[in-house]
């Protein structure tokens, strides 16, 4: 399908690229046909732009990457809703929020990971009954004021 | 929205299998017990409407933006998937 998206322009979509969360995101009920778009950089940020509007899109990180630990129980009804059987590949992505101007400061919602059966290119968006941030710092605190640091030191040079 | 008085120990039942019993009042708090099917969420409203409020935090990012995102915290063999651009 063709979508024309505000970011990305006029994308050309196949069919095997559509993932369909039924149940739409949290808030997002009446949105239900996303794709996911790599950023072209390979670091693990990709793009969940919706199918339904073209100003709607997600920045998504795989959570493991930011929290190695991270595991999460999936209950019956996601797991029928992403139409799960035997053998399935299940992916779990993290939402990232990055504050306007402050992407230092972005973070990943891990207690609201979307699981998208990558057999089936299904999804759902669910909320953990274990306790995980919502808003958990792509970059610790300490190497953010490290950054900083480096940044003032530059600026030093620079002048 | 259906409003029902209960008192202690009393309880409701939604549908079949779903029974909501208001197991304690002490101040202004209320302990409820929930019993149904393993299949069923169960959430604080707040932790919801938290979710949903990320949500729209996040919708707003800006391309621009995102090409600022760190770096470092991610492993360069990662994989992407196909860029559909």
């Amino acid at each position: 399908m063709e979508m024309k998206t505000s970011r990305f322009g006029a994308l050309e979509i196949p069919d095997e690229h559509i993932l369909t969360f039924p149940s739409g995101l949290i808030g997002f009920t009446e949105h239900t046909r996303y794709s996911l778009l790599g950023d072209g950089r390979g670091l693990g940020y990709q793009w969940l732009q919706s199918l339904d509007d073209g100003n709607l899109a997600f920045v998504v990180v795989e959570p493991g990457l930011i929290k190695p630990d991270y595991h999460v129980e999936i209950q019956d009804d996601a797991l029928h809703e992403i139409g799960f059987e035997e053998g399935d590949d299940v992916v779990l992505l993290s939402i990232v929020t990055i504050p306007p101007g402050e992407p230092e400061k972005a973070t990943a919602n891990l207690q609201g990971p979307l699981v998208i059966n990558a057999t089936r290119n299904r999804g759902k968006q669910i909320i953990l009954n274990e306790s995980y941030p919502i808003r958990h710092a792509l970059i610790p605190e300490k190497a953010q004021m490290k950054q900083e640091d480096q940044k003032a030191v530059q600026t030093a040079v620079n002048t | 929205m259906l409003i029902l008085t209960r008192k202690e120990g009393e309880g409701i039942r939604l549908g079949d299998n779903i029974r909501v019993v208001l197991v304690q009042l002490k101040g202004n708090q209320v302990r409820l017990g929930i019993e149904c099917p393993n299949s069923m969420r169960v959430l604080r409203e707040e932790l919801y409407q938290a979710v949903r409020q990320e949500n729209l935090a996040a919708m707003a990012a800006d391309p621009a933006n995102v090409q600022n995102l760190p770096k470092q915290i991610l492993p360069q063999s990662s994989p992407d998937t196909p860029n559909s651009q």
